[in-house]
């Protein structure tokens, strides 16, 4: 058991996060603000919860706050900025697409 | 007739005057809507030529735990929550529920809700928590011999009526304290109508193969009592990657959960979590106070089942940890590593009435419950590793492997024939998860 951690372990030090969203083609800033908002909700839920959450564009500041309420969410004020300006960005672009 | 607890009073107009007095309440802004289905799929490997012994000891096969979410935001300081779950119990709504945000330091939210407890709370469903199953602490139904043990020590998603007022301080960009305060109905058990009818360990029944009216509406006067402090240390994005997130978390919970408003648990707890560069780790260790009134091992002509003496003093104490990693492996695949148990000391229900003892077998009006197989100090260890595959955005198949382990007692001949118990197990456990 404990080899199979160890080993697990270093596979996942060697590789990334999944990305649940490609964000290759993103500004620099935005693809820092994806890393965040992957650090900080992942504490929770999946990644796929809030991309696939139809939340409409101006409503990602409240969703995130809301989110962030819950006790030991640990998602300090000046990131929830950050990561509702992410997911605003993405579903914008998510529109476009469908267009 | 059933007596309401000031909570299941209180609850619904409270949720009522929080929509008529909240800004704009009149105007919905936005709206969401989600869901998730995960089928389960589990399998005792070391009992395959033993169909029926493995329907005897846990739930085999497929099962399907589904649900569905409506939030709407009334307001920027508003939002009401309905979440309807489909799954071993039938279709029951798991969050109903109002929520004022007015600040972050102070919000209420009233209606039906799981209050905060613990760290595993928030991430109950299925889409949110890594292995297939929940941690030995919070099971609900997975766990093999499930029905001796009472299931978990708050089996989650524990769901109940009343308020809760939560908030989160932060002193400095990188601290937090949360706090969350509740009231609810509490943990219930059925009415004692038999004493043949024994409730032990089980305070904790949620679902309505009791009744409905049990499951639905509160038991007895007491309100239970609750809360949960977490001060949390999240690194800042101007940090190194090296430093931590880490949250340290005490949780506890009081109340009386019979209709006489006799019968007291308290529930506490401490947990742990910390994410450092890609890896999560999760630990919790939780107790369980239980009061059993040693009446309910009497019979109705006022004899003793010759146990009770044993049986004192009336407390059950159960206790449980777990410790869990997970961490992504590439693009498409998770490991998750677990190790988690229970230990339960105290009285347990009589394995016979020695009044019987005479009367030949097909005479004997005296079930045992499930419990009686269990000695007076037991305990279950569970070493899982899990490994889920992430084919595309909102789907998950996670796969798990489950080694059990029970404690021994070869001289227990009850416990091995009518519990069926062995001293290993060995389970496969599947959970096909999609989000939408």
């Amino acid at each position: 058991m404990v080899l199979i951690a160890i080993l697990l372990l270093q596979v996942a030090c060697i590789f990334g996060p999944p990305n649940v969203i490609d964000v290759s083609g993103y500004p620099p800033e935005m693809q820092r603000r994806y890393a965040l908002f992957a650090h900080k909700c992942s504490r929770c839920h999946s990644l796929d919860r809030p991309i696939q959450a139809r939340i409409g564009i101006g409503g990602w500041d409240d969703y995130v706050r809301r989110m962030s309420r819950h006790p030991g969410a640990g998602i300090s004020l000046a990131d929830q900025r950050e990561i509702a300006i992410f997911l605003e960005y993405h579903a914008k672009k998510e529109l476009e697409q469908k267009r | 007739m059933t007596q309401r607890s000031p909570a299941g009073w209180i609850a619904p107009p409270l949720a009522l005057l929080l929509v008529a007095l909240a800004p704009g309440a009149t105007l919905a802004l936005d709206y969401n809507f989600a869901g998730s289905v995960s089928l389960n799929y589990r399998l005792l490997v070391n009992r395959l030529s033993e169909p029926r012994e493995q329907r005897s000891v846990m739930l085999p096969g497929f099962n399907i735990n589904a649900s569905v979410k409506a939030v709407v935001d009334v307001s920027p300081w508003l939002s009401a929550t309905t979440k309807v779950c489909y799954g071993c119990h039938g279709l029951e709504a798991i969050n109903m529920v109002a929520e004022l945000t007015p600040h972050p330091a102070f919000n209420i939210r009233a209606g039906r809700f799981q209050p905060a407890f613990g760290d595993f709370y928030l991430r109950h469903d299925p889409t949110a928590h890594k292995t297939p199953g929940n941690p030995l602490p919070y099971d609900m139904g997975h766990m093999v011999h499930g029905r001796e043990w009472g299931y978990g020590i708050v089996p989650v998603p524990y769901v109940d009526n009343g308020a809760e007022v939560y908030g989160t301080l932060r002193p400095t960009n990188t601290v937090s304290l949360a706090y969350a305060v509740h009231i609810v109905g509490g943990f219930k058990s059925p009415e004692q109508t038999s004493p043949n009818t024994v409730v032990q360990d089980f305070a904790l029944r949620r679902s309505r193969f009791v009744t409905s009216t049990d499951y639905l509406v509160d038991n007895n006067r007491w309100p239970g009592i609750g809360g949960r402090l977490a001060l949390t240390f999240a690194r800042s994005a101007d940090m190194s990657p090296a430093v931590p997130d880490i949250t340290v978390g005490g949780s506890f919970m009081y109340s009386r959960y019979d209709d006489m408003d006799q019968l007291g648990y308290f529930i506490y707890g401490v947990d742990m979590y910390l994410h450092l560069w890609r890896v999560n780790l999760r630990a919790e260790v939780l107790r369980r106070q239980l009061d059993i009134d040693a009446r309910l091992l009497d019979y109705p002509e006022g004899r003793s089942t010759g146990l009770r003496m044993m049986l004192d003093p009336v407390t059950v104490s159960k206790e449980g940890f777990y410790v869990e990693s997970d961490f992504p492996l590439g693009n498409y695949l998770e490991g998750v590593l677990r190790i988690d148990g229970m230990r339960r000391t105290g009285p347990r229900p009589a394995r016979a009435n020695p009044d019987e003892a005479m009367l030949p077998p097909q005479q004997r009006t005296y079930r045992p419950p499930p419990a009686a197989a269990l000695d007076f100090d037991d305990w279950v260890m569970r070493y899982t590793v899990g490994l889920n595959i992430i084919p595309l955005t909102g789907a998950k198949l996670k796969l798990s492997y489950e080694h059990w382990r029970f404690s021994s007692l070869p001289d227990d001949s009850y416990r091995r024939d009518q519990g069926n118990f062995h001293d290993r197990e060995y389970m496969i456990h599947l959970a096909l998860v999609t989000s939408f």
